[in-house]
């Protein structure tokens, strides 16, 4: 009697082959290079040329930590250059409480405490409500929370004083993984610039509002955010993870087209 | 007592909100009272997390009481919470730990993406022209997503780009509208009377 | 000093991906243990925020809105009640009043009326001209698609046929931009975590941890090799 593996374990050795494939160029780098996109260049551009004495907004929602997060440390390295010689100020908030451990995790790596803590940047923390909570921030930030992640109150906050609302700001940043419709409900067409890190399936769902000009600039992680890492000169983990992107999404489209020579086949010897 | 329970009640709560935060958008007036609706709405979202809390807590415990099968792995789930919880609030370091060395790789662990590959490997079966059409636009999308792409042909680039900007992105900007027009509906259902998921009913 | 992160990750990472071999004790340890700490996370913070957001405003003598804010809050609890369950629904009708203009607030210009805005198809040069045309061609006929795709007959019939037309060429180009989110996902799916820890596989102890993971798992299926198969 014939035998034939079952379907289930057809996928098993599938997703097993799929996570060799991806060590492989772990251990041996292949060495692809990395291009720069037009994207990136905007997204660069646009951070350099902000006006000196701005206030920038970076709203996180969700904690990826190999991917999205890698591209908010990416933006966020960027703009804290620009607060550490004083040009520009920092407010972070959070929608979730994984992205709070993001922060706590990347403190070293963004060196947040070499910064002036209330002057040069303030941490809101979590305001929960997901789009609410934008909405919130955007209309009224000192009515949506009465104090930080640490519990200051906001009128002890040096740089609070210069943020009420979104039109005290000159960018603002969200970091997410999901739908921005959101963001762009809440923090588009207000007359601020708005950059979103959102995951690579979504920029499909993005480019309506980047055509339309309600988002100005996107970030994904993988291929765009190691040559954002190469523009800004730190290479980071986006950069390592290149090659296995590369190799993996290969492998996956080999997949495909097994899996359609294996369907034709079993479809020919069924007739 | 049995005039508070009824159902006119939070619908009309529900009108008066959406009507008074819409109108007092467009004329400017009635701002501070406005804000202070939204904080509201913060409130009630942070309390409606904690009846998340409440509810999962309760079943486990309850699967406990009664060994219902998996008893054992809710104790698991209370004993993380707990030591969690407590480590929080009197330990940072050991807080610090959990999130490093816990939180992080369970969290991203269970993000990782093999549905797709599931999906790639039983569902991109070309049956038909259009199959066809779904094919060719994932293979150039996906090279062009990743450093290889630009090195097999600076044609995939071109290609994928140029699928991405026009067709894609008229496409979607199609869905986009019809999720406004259909949130626009929603309101004017809303002031109908119509709607009434938020009480439980369809 | 002990590298923690470089043990845990790919214990915790086996353990996780054990589902994709067969379903097991481990797997059901990591996802409780996954919910337990998402829990404490959760509880964590929201005390925090109620704590200074709304209780200690009050006790500062700042009633207003706190206390609003708190007592809105609290009737939702009352859900957990069959008898009370009814009060619960003012501060979820209150709240989704509140998502539901924000909403409605929001989506006028971003989603609506900055989307209809079209891209001259006689400015600018013929290639530029054909891409607006295409873009312009692939909104309208995928919104034909949603709309017109039935047949009614008589007099509507005839109107609704060219609109069929524009449907049909809609769904070419929605092939393409589906096609586009399918293979974006595949670019996010190689990116997803995996590659992230296969960082930590390829260098020890992650290799050692690695290696004793792939002895259990060959001798595993060493055990169980009859039941991999079907008879046909």
């Amino acid at each position: 009697m014939a035998r034939k593996l079952k379907p289930e374990f057809e996928d098993s050795i599938v997703m097993l082959l799929f996570i060799v494939v991806a060590s492989i160029p772990m251990a041996v780098p292949i060495g692809i290079p990395v291009q720069v996109d037009a994207m990136t260049n905007k997204l660069y551009n646009i951070i350099e040329n902000l006006p000196d004495g701005g206030i920038v907004l970076y709203d996180l929602t969700i904690l990826n930590w190999f991917t999205n997060f890698q591209s908010d440390i990416a933006i966020l390295k960027q703009i804290l250059r620009r607060v550490r010689t004083g040009e520009l100020y920092l407010v972070i908030m959070n929608e979730d409480t994984g992205s709070i451990m993001g922060i706590d995790k990347a403190w070293n790596t963004l060196k947040l405490g070499d910064l002036q803590y209330g002057v040069q940047w303030v941490w809101l923390g979590l305001v929960p409500g997901a789009e609410n909570a934008e909405a919130a921030v955007a209309a009224n930030v000192w009515a949506a929370k009465e104090t930080d992640h640490y519990g200051t109150p906001l009128s002890q906050l040096p740089l609070m004083q210069r943020f009420h609302s979104i039109k005290d700001l000159v960018l603002v940043c969200t970091g997410m993984n999901t739908s921005p419709d959101p963001p762009c409900r809440q923090f588009g067409g207000k007359g601020v610039p708005l950059i979103l890190q959102n995951g690579i399936s979504t920029i499909p769902l993005m480019m309506p509002y980047v055509e339309a000009g309600v988002i100005v600039a996107y970030m994904t992680p993988g291929l765009q955010t190691a040559g954002y890492e190469k523009v800004l000169g730190e290479l980071g983990l986006a950069t390592s993870f290149a090659d296995a992107q590369s190799v993996t999404v290969l492998y996956a489209l080999l997949i495909m087209v097994l899996s359609n020579i294996m369907y034709y086949r079993r479809r020919r010897m069924k007739k | 007592m049995s005039v508070l329970r009824r159902r006119e009640i939070p619908m009309a709560l529900y009108i008066i909100v959406m009507v008074y935060l819409i109108l007092s958008n467009y004329t400017g007036l009635g701002k501070d009272v406005a804000a202070n609706i939204r904080s509201w709405g913060i409130a009630i979202a942070t309390f409606a997390a904690l009846i998340g809390v409440i509810s999962i807590s309760y079943i486990h415990l309850l699967k406990i009481y009664r060994r219902r099968a998996g008893w054992p792995y809710s104790i698991v789930l209370f004993t993380c919470f707990i030591v969690y919880f407590v480590v929080a609030h009197v330990y940072t370091p050991g807080y610090n730990w959990i999130i490093n060395n816990l939180s992080i790789p369970l969290g991203a662990a269970f993000l990782s993406g093999f549905n797709t590959l599931g999906v790639i490997f039983r569902g991109s079966r070309v049956r038909s022209i259009w199959s066809l059409l779904i094919v060719i636009s994932v293979v150039f999308t996906a090279l062009f997503m990743a450093s290889v792409g630009p090195v097999i042909s600076p044609a995939i680039v071109s290609v994928a780009t140029w699928i991405k900007d026009y067709p894609t992105t008229g496409v979607f900007r199609a869905v986009t509208v019809g999720i406004g027009i259909g949130l626009l509906m929603l309101v004017v259902r809303a002031i109908l009377g119509m709607e009434k998921s938020y009480l439980g009913e369809m | 000093m002990i590298d923690w992160e470089a043990f845990m990750f790919p214990i915790i990472t086996l353990m996780c991906w054990s589902i994709l071999y067969r379903h097991s004790p481990l797997w059901d340890i990591v996802q409780h243990a996954i919910v337990g700490l998402s829990l404490a996370l959760t509880l964590k913070f929201m005390l925090d925020f109620i704590r200074g957001n709304m209780i200690v405003p009050l006790s500062q003598g700042s009633i207003y809105p706190a206390i609003v804010g708190l007592t809105l809050g609290l009737l939702t609890w009352l859900r957990l009640a069959k008898s009370t369950r009814d009060f619960s629904y003012w501060s979820f009708a209150i709240m989704t009043g509140i998502g539901t203009a924000i909403c409605a607030i929001g989506t006028v210009g971003p989603q609506i009326l900055s989307q209809l805005q079209v891209a001259s198809w006689v400015s600018g040069d013929p290639f530029t001209n054909l891409n607006n045309f295409i873009m312009w061609l692939s909104t309208v006929g995928t919104l034909c698609y949603f709309i017109f795709t039935f047949k009614p007959g008589g007099i509507p019939g005839a109107f609704f046929k060219s609109a069929n037309a524009l449907a049909y060429v809609g769904r070419i180009f929605m092939m393409l931009a589906f096609g586009t989110t399918l293979g974006s996902l595949i670019a996010e799916m190689a990116m997803m975590g995996i590659t992230g820890y296969a960082y930590y596989y390829v260098r020890p102890p992650g290799s050692y941890i690695l290696a004793i993971g792939l002895v259990i798992l060959v001798y595993d299926i060493y055990r169980r090799r009859e039941t991999f198969f079907t008879s046909t």
